[in-house]
């Protein structure tokens, strides 16, 4: 009965998520469609303009079709994931994220971990010595982490570790796992101070509030030691929002890499993205929109049932997270 | 981009009731934006030199006395701009935060009243755009359009309203429930007057300091959108874009290259600790909760 | 959880404030011993957004890299006399007919032989593909097989300049048989190409660089440098740290050596040579159609001080065509005096609103003024903004991405051309070059020539002039002329001349580098390279 009620939950929950991927597909699309400029003009990107090569175009792209058509023709090619061939580089869209695509996700996984590793100690000890100079020296110092650029802290990592210490390398993605996670290191440090802020904020702030919770003081109260206290119970039950809360950002590290692999010249989807807006390169935007939603439509998936496996409440109350 | 703006409702809640007495880091964090505000409101007038003056004789020049702050590439006074700078600093996350607490106020205190089906399409939309990629979103408008810096502001402020929202949504509806609200609908009040005279005064605690974290992280996003080429022209005087030309120099003129990223961390450090300064003490003189 | 282990987490949470607070203090110390690299691999970094082609028409990769793969018929040597390449020598029965005759046994790098099949096919894909060269093949009636080893070039009408096209990049030579078989994907990174030059491609991604490795059997010798690896960089600083930390051996070419030189610690060396760096205003288009306007535009503009800030060795220059261009048809005493006489414009801010007055606008103009985010030009138009803006002239300064700018300079149409741009030439040693390439009025509509959209059938009757004798006092007359024309009208604005630069580890040595090779034509500057001793 039970098990039954939360698979259909899950279910609803893909089938909403799947709905807003393919209404984000179409916002992106239309966005793209009412871009000023000619299409044909973009998809050629760097090539000359002749009757033939732009008569190729509007075929190969169907540019003649009404806009619906379009949008359809382009989204059943998708679903196989054909997204035509960049404007700029003329190779194909997919094999261009290919390339990128490993270094990002490694980027991010990195930077995810080094996200959890400093900002979950940190703010388990600011809610420890709650008030005290412990806590407020820790808060100041998230405020400045993440109130600093993330490319200012990349250039500053890049110039002491990279430069002057010559402890990791200072360009490139490197090659084979290893190397390249060599190689990512100093860059997803440099994400991780600005997203460490938000989960020191947030573990300090729910483990604050449990323990204020009644079983906590009850535990106290029956003479447990604070550490047992505080690592069997409220880490428990603090714990499991806090990484709810930071499956999001996961997904927005992929994208949100693009000012450190600039810094770094780390070839990944961020510079893709901001490269072929900038060049209006359409094909290849289109796709890097619709990864990145499917990443965070997976992201906001896999926090839904997280939750839902750690409170047994939202599985009857009402799923606002 | 703004998923990197912490979430005030969130935030611990501080039972002990702090002393009354400014703590001196909000007194600089004060002086400190008092002095960007006078900035942005004389602007140019402040400055020592021509900010736009170019002397190409004497480029990056290192600090001192007839530059305090060196020159750039083109032999402009670092300083000059700096302060001319503030104005596109300041400005764009000013109007995102006004628009957005403005905007989002109104949709949190709508959704969380009404409840219903108002509050699904309202929480719907907010789902929306929480799901949309906002760096994504940006770069492709922007990009697509030509932008520059009025479109990456207006960017900016549609992304954020729908965090503002769910803040607002979520502490109407913990007030919704107490006894006064439902005294004031006893009364006859009208819904407009019970949302806007009654439960917002309660909210308005979270609503400003909330604010303040917009702003923070508005400065830093648009920063970042400049160091990408989404932002102000290039030669307009922005600290974004001074510390975008600025990284290429970092080696040769440091203070040049660096002083508009610290006063970017300067502004936002400072709006961020007015900011749970203000949440702290304005939630413990309410004594609500 | 004990008081120290806190302190210990707040010494991590202080890291990020601590390594901002570092910065300010930076110096820079020198690291001493460079990681990896072996004496015969060169590592060699170039900046650009990525590498994605090995086409030889293509226009992202750069010719430095195009070099070191392709050869052509002919070299030019660091005199930028003309020497045999592929072609082991050449006749010339008339002047509408070019004989070359081939080198026997050079080998592609597959090991199958060179024949004039393979050159016909070259050179047809070279001049009749929509590139920047097309324009200057435009003489070119055919190109056909005599015989395994001869190739007869026919004339449509004599051009003295084809010889110099045929030493360059834009006539590159490769195997028939492979471009056939992969006609709508060669030189992409999945192809690759194949051709007989000192380096075969390996491996192309565009991402991570490509890798090159020596050609054993190339007919100019067997490269000392064994291997090359190329990576790609975003920008100058980047490729700088890289070189710092001991990742690169080479930064070739180099656009912005005084970023290089403060990010890297290290002197980059002038390449010989020089590249032109001049504003073209599109003739066409109102304002810019007002010759008063451009002269008040001339008038305006610190050239020296524009030198200054473009930072390299740049020395201003007034002539569009300058000595450097001139020196094949002329003396050096002849060409200076012909250059002292022409009419220049000093910085006058004066004489520039004078200009103004007099022009059909008199209450200042308005314009559109579009760069390449290349890491100098930007900054240079915002300098060139700020200079004229005293003379009523207000600009707004667009940065385009490198590809957006390529994509906008490819609009053939006159009237749809960018108004104002700043553009970068590498001197050539051939005059035709420079001057059928920006004020010849056919090619005011074709993409990537005449950016000013110049239109002047005085102009055109001289381009025709110098191009259809070998006679060097006729040619120097034509040019001369055409310097002339354009110093009055000014379609263009000549801005300064600099030099190429390079960063080179002290593991290589150049003992003769050929600057014709490096900028201009097909020699690989790699192959030049030697291990320092």
């Amino acid at each position: 009965m039970r098990t039954r009620a939360t698979a259909s939950l899950v279910v609803s929950r893909i089938l909403v998520y799947a709905g807003m991927l393919v209404l984000i597909s179409f916002v992106i699309f239309s966005l793209l469609y009412i871009t000023p400029g000619d299409a044909v003009g973009n998809l050629l990107g760097t090539r000359r303009r002749t009757p033939e090569t732009e008569e190729l175009l509007r075929r190969q792209y169907h540019l003649n079709e009404p806009f619906l058509t379009q949008y359809w023709i382009w989204l059943k090619d998708a679903v196989r994931f054909d997204f035509g061939n960049s404007s700029v580089s003329t190779l194909p869209v997919t094999d261009e994220i290919n390339a990128r695509l490993p270094n990002s996700l490694i980027l991010a996984g990195v930077a995810y971990v080094l996200t959890m590793l400093i900002g979950i100690p940190l703010g388990l000890a600011a809610a420890a010595k709650k008030s005290t100079a412990v806590d407020r020296g820790i808060v100041a110092s998230v405020i400045v982490g993440f109130s600093t650029p993330v490319f200012v802290g990349a250039v500053a990592l890049l110039y002491v570790f990279g430069v002057l210490l010559g402890w990791f390398p200072v360009f490139g993605a490197g090659t084979g796992f290893v190397d390249k996670l060599w190689h990512l290191t100093l860059p997803a440090i440099s994400l991780a101070i600005a997203g460490a802020g938000l989960i020191v904020k947030h573990t300090r702030a729910v483990m604050i509030k449990v323990l204020d919770q009644d079983y906590v003081t009850f535990a106290r109260a029956r003479g447990l030691t604070s550490r047992r206290v505080y690592l069997l119970y409220a880490l428990r039950n603090g714990l499991i929002p806090v990484i709810t809360v930071s499956v999001p950002l996961l997904a927005s590290l992929v994208t949100g890499a693009v000012l450190v692999e600039v810094t770094f010249s780390i070839p990944g989807i961020g510079d893709l993205l901001v490269r072929s807006a900038a060049s209006q390169d359409l094909p290849t935007l289109q796709a890097i929109a619709l990864l990145v939603a499917a990443l965070i439509m997976v992201a906001n998936l896999a926090a839904d049932l997280l939750y839902m496996a750690a409170d047994p409440r939202i599985r009857h109350g009402r799923s606002t997270t | 981009m703004s998923a990197i703006v912490p979430q005030l409702g969130d935030l611990g809640k501080s039972t002990r009731r702090r002393s009354k007495r400014l703590p001196w880091t909000v007194l600089v964090c004060l002086v400190i934006v008092a002095g960007v505000v006078l900035m942005t409101v004389f602007g140019a007038a402040l400055a020592p030199q021509d900010p736009a003056a170019q002397h190409l004789t004497e480029v990056l020049a290192p600090p001192g006395s007839g530059h305090w702050l060196g020159t750039d590439e083109l032999g402009r006074d670092v300083f000059s701009r700096l302060i001319a700078g503030a104005r596109t600093a300041f400005v764009g996350p000013l109007v995102v935060t006004i628009g957005s607490m403005l905007i989002g106020n109104l949709l949190g205190l709508w959704s969380g009243y009404k409840g219903g089906a108002v509050d699904a399409i309202v929480m719907r939309w907010v789902d929306f755009m929480w799901a949309l990629p906002g760096l994504l979103i940006i770069v492709v408008v922007a990009g697509a359009f030509g932008g520059g810096y009025w479109m990456a502001v207006a960017l900016l402020l549609v992304l954020t309203i729908p965090f503002d929202t769910r803040i607002i949504r979520g502490a109407t509806l913990e007030q919704a429930t107490l006894p006064y609200v439902e005294a004031a609908r006893a009364l006859g009040l009208s819904n407009r007057r019970i949302m806007l005279l009654h439960i917002w005064p309660n909210l308005s605690a979270t609503a400003v300091a909330n604010a303040f974290l917009t702003f923070a992280g508005a400065i830093v996003a648009l920063s970042g959108l400049s160091f990408l080429g989404f932002g102000v022209d290039p030669g307009s005087p922005d600290w974004g874009r001074m510390l975008s030309d600025g990284t290429n120099l970092l080696f040769e003129n440091p203070a040049a290259a660096l002083a508009s990223g610290a006063m970017i961390v300067a502004t936002a450090v400072s709006m961020n600790i007015i900011g749970d300064w203000l949440y702290e003490s304005l939630s413990s003189r309410g004594g609500s909760k | 959880m004990t008081r120290k282990r806190s302190k210990r987490l707040v010494a991590v949470g202080a890291t990020g404030v601590c390594v901002a607070a570092l910065l300010t203090g930076c110096n820079g110390a020198e690291k001493p011993g460079a990681i990896g690299g072996k004496a015969d691999h060169l590592r060699w970094g170039i900046v650009a957004d990525s590498l994605d082609s090995v086409d030889p028409l293509t226009l992202t990769s750069g010719n430095a890299l195009l070099a070191t793969v392709y050869d052509a018929l002919l070299t030019a040597d660091a005199e930028g006399q003309l020497a045999p390449g592929l072609a082991e020598s050449w006749d010339t029965p008339d002047a509408l007919t070019y004989v070359f005759h081939l080198r026997k046994g050079v080998k592609f790098w597959d090991g199958t032989e060179m024949t004039s099949a393979d050159v016909v096919a070259s050179l047809d894909y070279d001049r009749l593909s929509p590139s920047p060269y097309e324009s200057l093949f435009v003489n070119v009636a055919n190109v056909t097989a005599k015989d395994p080893y001869t190739v007869v070039l026919t004339m449509k009408q004599a051009d003295a300049s084809v010889l110099s096209l045929l030493a360059s990049v834009g006539a590159s030579i490769f195997q028939k048989k492979f471009h056939d078989e992969h006609k709508t994907d060669f030189g992409k990174p999945g192809t690759l190409t194949m051709a007989t030059g000192p380096y075969r491609v390996d491996t192309l991604n565009p991402t991570e660089g490509a890798e090159f490795s020596a050609n054993p059997d190339w007919w100019g010798g067997t490269p000392t440098i064994r291997k090359v690896s190329v990576k790609p960089f975003k920008t100058v600083t980047s490729a700088a740290l890289a070189y710092r930390s001991g990742g690169l051996d080479a930064v070739y070419p180099l656009a912005d050596p005084r970023a290089f030189a403060a990010s890297s610690k290290a002197k980059p060396v002038s390449v010989p040579g020089c590249k032109q760096t001049f504003m073209s205003l599109n003739t066409q288009v109102d304002p810019w159609n007002d010759v008063h306007v451009r002269r008040a535009f001339a008038y305006a503009l610190n050239r020296k001080d524009l030198a200054i800030a473009e930072g390299d060795d740049a020395v201003p220059y007034d002539s569009l065509l300058p000595a450097q261009v001139l020196a094949k048809v002329a003396d050096k005493a002849d060409i200076d005096a012909m250059i002292g006489s022409l009419p220049t414009y000093g910085f006058d801010l004066t004489k520039a609103k004078e200009e103004i007055a007099r022009s059909g606008h008199p209450d200042g103009v308005k314009g559109t003024f579009e760069v390449p985010e290349d890491g100098v030009r930007p900054k240079i138009a915002q300098a060139i903004a700020g200079m004229v803006a005293k003379a009523g002239i207000e600009l707004d300064v667009k940065v385009l991405s490198e590809a957006q700018y390529t994509q906008r300079v490819g609009e053939g149409a006159a009237k749809d051309k960018v108004q104002l741009t700043i553009q970068r030439l590498d001197c050539s040693e051939e005059p035709n070059t420079t001057a059928g390439f920006l004020l010849d009025g056919s090619q005011a509509d074709v993409a990537y020539a005449n950016y000013a959209a110049y239109r002047n059938p005085e102009a055109d009757k001289l381009v025709k002039a110098g191009i259809s004798t070998t006679d060097r006092a006729g040619r120097f007359q034509a040019y001369s002329a055409l310097d002339r024309l354009a110093a009055e009208d000014v379609p263009y604005i000549p801005l300064y001349l600099g030099k190429n630069a390079l960063a080179l580890s002290g593991r290589f040595a150049w003992p003769e580098l050929n600057p014709f090779s490096s900028a201009y034509g097909p020699a690989a500057w790699v192959a030049q390279l030697k291990p320092a001793s």
